[in-house]
């Protein structure tokens, strides 16, 4: 049921996104060969398609890295954007391109830059809870995670006149996306997603506590740290392409824990809802912005998907708290 | 020669938990460890198995120290039944069960067989769990978790089992299910079994060795009928009482009549307190 | 009332614990109003302030007194406000940034702002107290379900993320002129600050002082349990809704002219208690409310100074003091 549910839900949420954005029917089959010939076919080709792509990989890295987090850490609150990883990825893209290090369109760097400061994050919640049970790791993200927040602002404050540039970033937005951004993505997250999976049974072990994991023959710590580094490298990257998405990679996994039975379709379908969440929050962030556009305020105002993301996903953050004390 | 300690000690926060440990567990024998609680019980069972590194001295199994081997090696060759099952939510039995397989298949085999692999089969039929296979952990009442722990330490097929507390929190009956489940499973498979146990009566009727641990060393080892004394009763746990004999099972029976008001020997200044 | 409570807890404390903040104050007093350009010197400010036409006057009486004074009284109560969410929640990590109590107000004097919308900026504060309100209703509404702290922080960041969500979203039709709003109402800024704000303020102070007062019995009470306290004849259920309300207050006034000075009631109430662990609420009241004054303006002159002639935010600058006390804290109870 869910092996075919999932992957309709994929497709049917990608047609609907890309009919968000204006696409035709004709004009998807039109450029299905990689050669747009009209101003409809290239504005799909070029923009449309682009977006969708980047909306569907951010969703997948974070799902799959709220999930490797809240398994590896043991706590079923943890997410990207409570563990200090997002925040510090973000923080690294605006210092690489406020400093003049990394051109904001370079896919490359930007990536390198998402991944240092995603480290940065990871490693200054990693200190702060270090001796300490799954509780002090959620206090711990928190504090790093405003940390973050905060030197984003002293380097906002450093130039506030890019303050527009940087917004889509602070946000989360996967607008403006064009190919050239995500040469490097088409491959990093699947790749990543592809270990993610292969490390399910290490991230199932590690869920039991450590010493469950010890008398199974795996090192606690180290497996531990490499489960997050893998979680790094995709947020890293989702970080790159779309800023500070929230609570896709907090809800996706536990609905995904839900739909599917054994562990070894947790990967699997956390990725796949995950950019089934962020392409739909995408999809009504361009409907949306579309029924506004007529009023003076939608003029000005482009509703980024990073918005949806976070009032769907407070919704049902607190929802899923709900259900788990009321089941 | 199966596992070895030399000189191993431990301690926490500058108090010593376990000091000059030597002890020889042969394979194929079945050993029970008995104490007061905060005698190093468990401690000792822990290092043995590697999960917790000794202060200093050694561990070897088979002549090759713990801390030379890896740990998939060692889980490998010894398993361990926990006192607790994880707490993982959503778990079924089967899963759980199949968790056991890692140290022989690693990460990527267990992708290939995904909680149906023979072992794993026979560990639940063995523990009597394959009713409940796709039963989830919570749902569990306390003799059937126990079972679903045992389970779990037999699907790792090591060859070295060891048991922290087995018949804790369980009713009579379930206590003698698992311990002559432990015995079958030992003489068809000739484990090697290291036990935790609080009854001192099971510990004489179903191993054939005990070695009773006070105050952080080896107070006595041996035989049941040599280790079980009205002596022992008085200076590790701390009552006066008697030892009989059993006239069915042939094993030494202990009866304890009151606690003795200046509880178990020795240097009572540095004791846990008890309570 | 208040230097009673002054002189009786003072015999207690060692001379230095009371001379040391007291000297912080005087020198942040003075270097708020002298150091800058132009420079003052201490004891030109009587001069300075009996010459109207020069420019020095105009620096010091229009700009400097005013931001220093709000720096004072906001921190304050931005303290107070947190040492009342930590005593009634008994926990010490209840502080309005992570119970979606600051985003709440912020977002809601932000949308009064950038939109333009027909309100006095005199109910700027009330505003502000309405969306610290809500944010803080709609938290601890959820939290209600969560079974630990952590999880009642939790369920907080997603609410404080949320609106802030929403903040950036309202940030974004800003024009470029507004872009120093943003950081206001993001981590709270001193910036721009005149006698205009100052006055409309005071007044929301001057009301919460004695409501503040007000709640330390109450505080005293809770921190006993809810049993205990439902034993001794309190409803505890309307006493913890009335110090939350109080609270919402504070920040909302803070709020209004400075946005959420982020932090700062996170830290005061922390150093509090370090100072006097054996207090009760009146003494850790007391010194919250010094300290908080103290953090703030210390802050305040370091976003003013740090990157001169660039104003950095001062809320970026608490965050940092915020996150080393919580790093200190998360230490102290690994023992």
């Amino acid at each position: 049921m869910t092996r075919v549910f999932v992957p309709l839900l994929v497709v049917l949420t990608a047609l609907l996104h890309l009919s968000a954005g204006g696409a035709e029917p004709g004009d998807l089959l039109a450029v299905a060969d990689g050669r747009p010939a009209t101003l409809d076919e290239r504005i799909l080709w070029e923009l449309g398609l682009p977006r969708l792509v980047t909306a569907a990989l951010a969703g997948a890295a974070l799902g799959v890295a709220g999930h490797l987090l809240q398994t590896s850490l043991r706590n079923q609150l943890a997410a990207p954007e409570l563990t200090a990883v997002n925040p510090g990825a973000v923080l690294g893209v605006l210092a690489a391109t406020t400093f003049g290090l990394v051109s904001p369109d370079s896919a490359l760097g930007g990536l390198g830059a998402a991944l240092l400061g995603g480290v940065l994050g990871g490693a200054v919640t990693w200190l702060l809870s270090a001796g300490g049970g799954p509780g002090r790791a959620v206090i711990a993200g928190l504090l790093g995670s405003a940390l973050m927040g905060g030197l984003v602002t002293l380097l906002l404050a450093y130039q506030p006149g890019r303050f527009g540039n940087v917004l889509r970033w602070l946000v989360g937005s996967v607008e403006g996306r064009v190919w050239d951004h995500l040469v490097i993505a088409v491959w990093w997250i699947p790749l990543w997603l592809c270990v993610a999976w292969a490390a399910t049974a290490v991230t199932t072990i590690l869920q039991g506590g450590d010493q469950h994991a010890a008398s199974l023959g795996l090192a606690p710590r180290r497996a531990r740290l490499a489960v997050l580094g893998i979680a790094v490298a995709l947020i890293a990257c989702a970080a790159s392409l779309a800023g500070a998405i929230a609570f896709v990679g907090l809800v996706v996994p536990h609905a995904a824990r839900r739909l599917t039975g054994g562990p070894g379709g947790h990967v699997p379908a956390a990725a796949l809802l995950g950019a089934v969440a962020l392409v739909g929050a995408d999809a009504s962030a361009q409907v949306l912005t579309r029924l506004i556009a007529g009023t003076e305020l939608g003029h000005r105002l482009g509703l980024p998907a990073g918005v949806i993301t976070a009032l769907a996903g407070a919704a049902v953050l607190v929802a899923i708290v709900y259900r788990e004390k009321n089941p | 020669m199966s596992l070895r300690t030399l000189g191993l000690s431990f301690g926490h926060g500058g108090r010593p938990l376990l000091a000059g440990i030597d002890l020889t567990v042969e394979k194929g024998e079945s050993v029970a460890l008995v104490g007061v609680n905060g005698s190093g019980k468990s401690t000792l069972l822990r290092l043995l198995s590697g999960v917790l590194p000794p202060g200093s001295g050694t561990v070897e199994l088979d002549g090759r120290p713990l801390a030379r081997m890896s740990r998939r090696q060692i889980a490998r060759r010894i398993a361990v039944m926990h006192q607790a099952l994880p707490p993982v939510p959503g778990l079924t039995v089967r899963q759980l069960v199949h968790q056991g397989r890692y140290p022989g298949q690693g990460p990527l085999g267990m992708l290939r067989t995904p909680g149906h692999d023979p072992a794993t089969e026979e560990a639940l039929a063995l523990t009597g769990l394959t009713g409940l296979a796709e039963r989830v952990l919570d749902t569990l009442s306390g003799g059937e978790r126990q079972r679903a722990r045992l389970a779990l330490a037999l699907a790792q097929e090591a060859d070295i089992l060891f048991l922290d507390e087995p018949t804790a929190h369980l009713d009579i009956r379930h206590r003698l299910e698992v311990l002559e489940l432990v015995r079958e499973l030992r003489a068809a498979r000739g484990l090697t079994v290291v036990t935790v146990l609080h009854e001192l009566d099971h510990a004489a009727r179903f191993t054939d060795r005990i070695v009773a641990l006070h105050r952080g060393a080896v107070h006595a080892d041996g035989p049941p009928s040599a280790v079980l004394t009205p002596d022992l009763l008085s200076e590790v746990f701390g009552v006066a009482g008697r030892v009989v004999i059993d006239e069915i099972h042939h094993h030494p029976r202990c009866i304890p009549d009151a606690p003795l008001p200046t509880g178990p020997a020795e240097n009572r200044s540095s004791a846990p307190s008890r309570g | 009332m208040t230097s009673s409570l002054v002189r009786g807890h003072g015999r207690a404390v060692p001379p230095l614990h009371l001379v040391l903040p007291a000297a912080a104050l005087v020198l942040l007093v003075l270097s708020g109003l002298c150091l800058g350009t132009p420079v003052i010197a201490p004891q030109r400010i009587p001069a300075v302030l009996s010459d109207h036409a020069s420019l020095e006057y105009v620096v010091l009486w229009e700009l400097r007194l005013p931001r220093l004074l709000l720096g004072l009284l906001g921190g304050a109560a931005v303290a107070v406000a947190g040492l009342l969410l930590q005593e009634a929640l008994r926990n010490p990590l209840a502080v309005p940034e992570l119970l979606g109590v600051s985003s709440g107000a912020a977002v809601a004097v932000a949308a009064c702002v950038v939109w333009a919308l027909p309100v006095s900026p005199a109910l700027h504060p009330l505003v502000g107290l309405a969306g610290a309100a809500a944010g803080g209703a709609l938290t601890l509404a959820a939290a209600r379900a969560a079974r630990t702290a952590g999880g009642v922080l939790l369920i907080g960041s997603a609410v404080t993320a949320a609106v802030q969500s929403l903040l950036f979203a309202i940030m974004a039709t800003a024009d470029r002129l507004q872009y120093d709003l943003l950081f206001r109402y993001l981590v709270g800024s001193l910036n721009g600050i005149l006698w205009d704000q100052v006055s409309r303020t005071l007044p929301w102070f001057a009301l919460a002082v004695p409501l503040v007062l007000l709640t330390l019995p109450a505080l005293g009470l809770l921190r006993l349990g809810d049993e205990a306290a439902t034993s001794l004849g309190v409803g505890v259920g309307t006493a913890r809704t009335g110090v939350l309300a109080v609270a919402a207050l504070l920040v909302g006034a803070v709020t209004g002219p400075c946005g959420p000075i982020a932090w700062v009631g996170f830290v005061a109430p922390l150093l509090a208690r370090r100072v006097r662990p054996d207090g009760d609420a009146r003494t850790w009241m007391l010194w919250t409310a010094v300290l908080g004054a103290v953090i703030t303006t210390a802050a305040d002159q370091v976003a003013r100074l740090a990157l001169a002639p660039v104003e950095t935010p001062l809320g970026a600058w608490t965050v940092l003091v915020g996150v080393l006390a919580g790093a200190a804290l998360l230490r102290g109870g690994a023992r």
